[in-house]
């Protein structure tokens, strides 16, 4: 069965049987299974596969593979729509929807390639140069019209409905590569018991072997080859599956591709997930790269590795040509123009040699092949398809030229060594096969076939199974003896010669870099502009820095590099950084996503909240109850109601989400003398007491409450927000600075359910809600604790308030939180208890000056924020030496006022910067507002913040000004504490 | 008696979803009725914790920091150098415990409010936890009787194989709703039934 007129009627490793549609920007086209997208768009004669980046040069497809620099398509569509994937690796699927890149209006007729008469302006750094003025910050208006002429393809605003993911693997060896050195190197890794895993990129094992003919004593050993593997119990073998990058502690990023099966987004199906591999030992059988040669418009649609031509050929049964030229400088390209010509394509070999194997040019001869030795391409003919190639011949005593439709050019062959280079080991260059190979490998990893200049079968299979071998003595499970296929005969032919560099000036545009159009004179021209180290010139020109990482580039660059500093001493390559090839931003992040994005912490009422009217916030991780709708329905007024009954009545407040510490053992009074400024080694035995601890360099790291449950138990509470880190700081002290104390210090935060009863009627509430327990102040009273068993469930109670108000803090095991709650609720309900959320907890508190997370913002120190007279004079404590400083004590640093608003239908606001009254308003003014709060009892908006010099101002006024909504209110500085200084209401 | 409440209780009544093949190779599950309790040592001695916890376990604390200790119904494990894990049927255990362990030789504290205890059984196990958690569940470096503490999704877990495909996961409690969020949409092309136990 042939579909498509460049299909040929037999041959190839596709399934005839098996027909597969697909859309090509808007038409309908045909392919088989086994085809990539490129081989069926060959095979249907669309031999233009875009417009080339800044020329909009028409281009065919250069490659088969990884390395293509042209053949960039537009996938899917709507949210699914994947830009600048190489179609030379896209396994053609049922359905698929693809477009070309960069042309307007068409990829045919495009408009742009008028640009391409422009050219001699816009050569190496021509931006740089042009784009730079007339003033500083142009760049910025020049800079969307260039990116939006530049041309590779766009991404879309919707959403994507794939799904992602990632997941971890390990092995005991992993062998990048499925060609015949990695699956040589896995067969012989894993005979000796050791878990292997072989990646492959392709949907097929056999690397190279796939482009021979199928019916070749090289697909043979290709079989074998794999067939040895499988019969490996401890072997797996992952296609579709290219290792990305490599990084510290064998961590090898792979990338698995499911697109060809269709995944379901809504069954779970990924279409790509990202492995997090890690192995001990790794095989590199990554191969190597045909470099293509340097001529003028060696871009053109028809001009193609000649490797990629063999495997159009043998893989996929397309003639990508009727009549083919092969300019080469190496024995590898004369295998692909023996195919053609078996295959019926009339086919003349340019050689630059004067000497080949006797052999091959006899088998060349006897296949019909018009032979020329010591001739190169010097320039490819035709415009929008190559027509023919101007060749110099006889070592350039003359030219001539040939008449083709397909001009198959070979370099030779760069190894594929990416990812050595990811380990941090330099890449050496080898003269022989003038290319770069790894200088060294990191200890347990392996180089095996191609990847380390290695081209013969027999010393890639020789190499692969040393490799093997070795690897499986690293993980401790040595390889079995050796029992390796045949080898196939004739050997594959291995003869080079560095590709002689072309005569300068070139007759036209030769291009280096295909991707990002660089040519050789772009590199002649930043080599006379200075830019001579390859780090420079590749940033200068771009060279290298397109979605294919200069696969086909970079040696051809370096080459030129060193032919224009008239030296081949110094050979140098860039720094390979993952990833290997481009992957979705989607694959990176999985399932991280939406909700999914972090972790939500929620409080053991949560449940209870969503069903009774809270409406919830994100605080840090958590989700907490904002405002309930029993106040209102917006925050603004909700908030106050909750307030108001709390400060006349009474009120429940989830405060589960507060740290919770226990610290237990002979010096925990030590530990917690040490870390809080103020005293706690005396703390009686039933009592809490408010606490401040600092940072190391005397900034205030956190407060809360302690309370003494026994002689060497404590409860520690700390704020929702430094829960962790104050966690994390007193294990690092225990176990680094004072392991001589015995304490041990465990989280308990989500061990306990807290609530907190609050309000004037909060003693009433409770003696309603929890008969039998004597909470008179006597029994219990201000910063006392008592621990109780209430119904069989343990019960902490202290009496310790943030609201200013008679106040109770009550905490049960997390289970029955909503039990103690509900019965709180259900039985002070004569009394109006009802639930108040996190904005009323917070507004309370800014009334009573208390500080929080805004101003425990780890820049102020104790005296910032008046606390200075807490500090134990005679004790030591974290902090106290830095404290001293005289910076830390200056009297102009900003410390906390308290604002009264002076404008009756002036708002303060959070953030606003403050002014002095008569000082001009602009910079970053003397001071902040940090909290504000509508206050029921002053009916105005009061506010904390830091000012310059704080309370040394009181009874100023300031003015608020919040430039975002063009506001300046006045205010004055007043002491924080606005709502009874003396405690009464805590006390009664 | 105050009635006890989970976090899981509304995910485990959403019940369950069929794979991509229609059927359920993994069963999700939150275990109830157990007891979790912390041992902390101080110092170097450990002979007065030690003649306690024979009092109370009839056994000494694990030294191995990755194998499951099993003395009569109890399970220990070491956690930390100087932590130790105790989780059982036992009730009574942390009063027990709390009781009789001298203040001066060791702490203890219950935690069994907060951690949620999550059962994964199934064909499918060992890949839904491949997707969660950075752990080499391989046989060979997982056996039976392992555990290890890990992050899932951020926040650090206590994962134990009880099985070739039996695992059980100690989860924060606030975090419990979360983490299972994450192992169901994890779990969704192997398909999952759930169980409350």
């Amino acid at each position: 069965m042939s579909r498509g007129p460049y299909r040929l009627a037999i041959g190839g490793r596709i399934n005839r049987d098996e027909l597969l549609r697909f859309e090509f920007e808007g038409r309908g086209l045909d392919g088989f299974r086994g085809d990539t997208l490129a081989s069926a768009l060959l095979a249907n004669g669309v031999m233009l596969a875009g417009r080339s980046f800044k020329y909009h040069r028409p281009r065919g497809f250069l490659s088969a593979g990884v390395e293509e620099p042209n053949g960039l398509m537009t996938l899917g569509h709507g949210g699914r729509t994947t830009p600048n994937v190489p179609a030379t690796v896209t396994e053609l699927c049922e359905g698929l929807i693809a477009r070309r890149q960069n042309g307007w209006p068409s990829i045919e007729f495009d408009v742009k390639a008028a640009l391409g008469w422009f050219a001699p302006l816009l050569g190496a750094g021509f931006y740089y140069k042009t784009f730079m003025g007339p003033r500083r910050g142009s760049w910025m208006w020049y800079e969307p019209f260039i990116r939006r002429a530049a041309g590779l393809g766009r991404a879309r605003h919707e959403r994507d409905p794939d799904r992602y993911e990632t997941r971890h693997a390990y092995a005991d060896v992993l062998v990048i590569g499925g060609g015949p050195a990695g699956l040589a190197a896995a067969a012989a890794a894993a005979s000796g018991g050791a878990h292997v895993v072989l990646v492959e990129q392709d949907c097929a094992l056999g690397g190279s072997l796939l482009a021979t003919p199928i019916a070749s004593p090289y697909e043979l050993w290709r079989q074998n080859l794999e067939t040895r593997l499988r019969a490996q119990s401890t072997a797996e073998v992952l296609l579709r599956t290219t290792a990305l990058g490599i990084y510290d502690g064998n961590m090898v990023a792979l990338l698995e591709r499911h697109e060809h099966v269709a995944p379901d987004p809504e069954r779970g199906e990924a279409r790509e997930v990202v492995v997090s591999m890690r192995a001990r030992a790794i095989v590199y059988a990554t191969g190597a790269i045909e470099q293509p040669l340097l001529f003028a418009d060696n871009d053109r649609p028809g001009v193609m590795l000649a490797g990629a031509a063999r495997t159009y050929l043998n893989r996929y049964g397309i003639a990508p040509g009727r009549r083919a030229v092969v300019a080469t400088n190496n024995d590898g390209a004369w295998q692909a123009a023996i195919d053609l010509a078996a295959a019926g394509v009339g086919v003349t070999i340019l050689d630059q040699r004067g000497a080949i194997d006797a052999g091959l040019l006899q088998i060349a001869q006897r296949a019909g092949i018009d032979v020329r030795l010591r001739a190169q391409a010097v320039r490819a003919l035709g415009t929008r398809a190559v027509s023919g190639v101007q060749a110099s011949i006889d070592g350039g005593t003359r030219e001539e030229r040939f008449a083709c439709d397909l001009l198959c050019m070979s370099g030779g062959w760069a190894p594929a060594a990416h990812l050595t280079s990811h380990t941090g080991r330099k890449l050496v260059h080898r003269d022989d096969i003038d290319a770069f190979v790894p200088g060294s490998y990191a200890p347990g990893h392996y180089g095996a076939g191609a990847v380390t200049g290695t081209f013969s079968h027999a010393g890639t299979a020789l190499e692969a199974e040393d490799a093997g071998r070795k690897a499986a003595a690293w993980v401790a499970c040595p390889a079995a003896a050796a029992s390796s296929p045949a080898l196939p005969v004739p050997e594959q032919p291995c003869g080079f010669e560095p590709a002689i560099s072309p005569a300068s000036p070139i007759p036209g545009k030769a291009f280096v870099d295909f991707q990002n159009d660089v040519t050789t004179r772009d590199l002649a021209d930043a080599h006379d502009e200075g830019y001579q180290s390859v780090e420079h010139l590749k940033r200068y020109t771009t060279l290298g820095m397109g979605t294919d990482q200069g696969k086909t580039s970079n040696n051809n660059a370096i080459r030129q590099l060193a032919t224009n500093a008239q030296s081949t001493a110094v050979r140098e390559t860039t720094t390979f950084r993952p990833p290997f090839v481009p992957v979705c931003v989607g694959a990176l992040v999985g399932r991280a996503i939406g909700h999914h994005f972090r972790p939500i912490r929620r409080s053991p009422l949560h449940e209870w909240h969503l069903a009774n009217g809270a409406v919830l916030i994100e605080a840090g991780p958590w989700l907490r109850a904002w405002y309930y709708r029993w106040a209102g329905d917006t925050p603004a007024g909700a908030y106050v109601e909750e307030m108001r009954l709390v400060r006349s009545q009474v009120g429940i407040s989830d405060v589960s989400s507060l740290g919770k510490i226990d610290v237990q053992g002979p010096d925990a009074a030590e530990l917690l003398n040490r870390i809080y400024v103020n005293g706690f080694a005396k703390l009686a035995i039933g009592k809490a007491r408010y606490g401040v601890m600092l940072n190391d360099d005397a900034t205030v790291l956190d407060d809360g409450t302690s309370a003494r449950l026994g002689e060497t138990r404590y409860f520690m509470t700390t704020t929702t927000a430094q829960a962790g880190e104050v966690m994390s700081w007193l294990e690092f002290l225990l176990q680094t600075a004072w392991t001589d104390l015995n304490v041990q210090v465990v989280s308990v935060t989500d061990e306990w359910a807290g609530m907190s009863v609050a309000g004037p009627r909060a003693r009433a509430a409770l003696e309603l809600a929890l008969p039998g327990i004597d909470l008179s102040d006597a029994a219990l009273p201000h910063m006392g604790v008592r621990e109780l068993k209430y119904q069989g469930v343990p019960l902490r109670l202290l009496r310790l308030s943030f609201s200013g108000e008679l106040a109770y803090e009550l905490y049960v095991p997390a289970s029955y939180g909503v039990a103690l709650w509900e019965q709180l609720l259900a039985r002070a309900a004569p009394l109006g208890m009802q639930p108040y959320g996190l904005e009323a907890l917070a507004s309370l508190r800014i009334e009573k000056g208390h500080v929080a997370g805004l101003e425990l913002d780890h820049r102020n120190t104790l005296d910032d924020l008046g606390l200075g007279k807490m500090a134990g004079r005679d004790k030591a404590y974290v902090g106290r030496e830095l404290r001293a400083r005289s910076a830390l004590q200056a009297p102009d640093r900003w410390s906390l006022i308290g604002l009264e608003c002076l404008e009756p239908a002036g708002r303060l606001r959070g953030g606003a910067i403050l002014f002095a009254n008569d000082e001009p308003r602009v910079g970053h003014g003397r001071g902040y507002i940090s909290s504000v709060t509508w206050s029921i009892e002053r009916n105005q908006y009061l506010a904390l913040g830091l000012y310059q010099g704080g309370l040394q101002h009181l009874g100023e006024t300031v003015v608020c000004a919040y430039p975002l909504k063009g506001e300046a209110v006045r205010a004055r500085i007043a002491s924080p504490v606005f709502l009874d200084p003396e405690g009464v209401r805590l006390r009664v | 008696m105050f009635k006890r409440h989970s976090p899981l209780d509304k995910p485990i009544a959403a019940g369950g979803r069929a794979g991509t093949a229609g059927g359920s190779d993994l069963r999700l599950g939150v275990l109830h009725d157990w007891q979790l309790v912390q041992i902390g040592t101080f110092g170097r001695s450990t002979a007065a914790l030690d003649a306690a916890l024979m009092r109370v376990l009839g056994g000494l604390l694990p030294t191995s920091t990755s194998i499951v200790q099993h003395t009569g119904a109890h399970r220990l494990y070491r956690i930390a150098a100087d932590q130790y894990w105790i989780v059982t049927p036992d009730v009574a255990l942390p009063e027990a415990l709390a009781e009789t362990v001298p203040a001066n030789a060791g702490s203890v504290t219950r935690l069994s409010d907060a951690r949620v205890r999550i059962a994964i059984e199934g064909p499918a196990a060992t890949a839904l936890l491949g997707k969660v958690v950075s752990v080499d569940l391989r046989a060979r470096a997982f056996p039976v009787g392992s555990f290890a503490q890990t992050g899932l999704h951020h926040v650090g877990v206590l994962l134990e194989r009880l099985g070739p495909e039996q695992f059980e996961l100690y989860a924060l409690r606030t975090y419990a709703a979360s983490t299972w969020d994450w192992l169901i949409d994890a779990a969704l092309p192997y398909g999952y039934e759930v169980f409350a136990a």
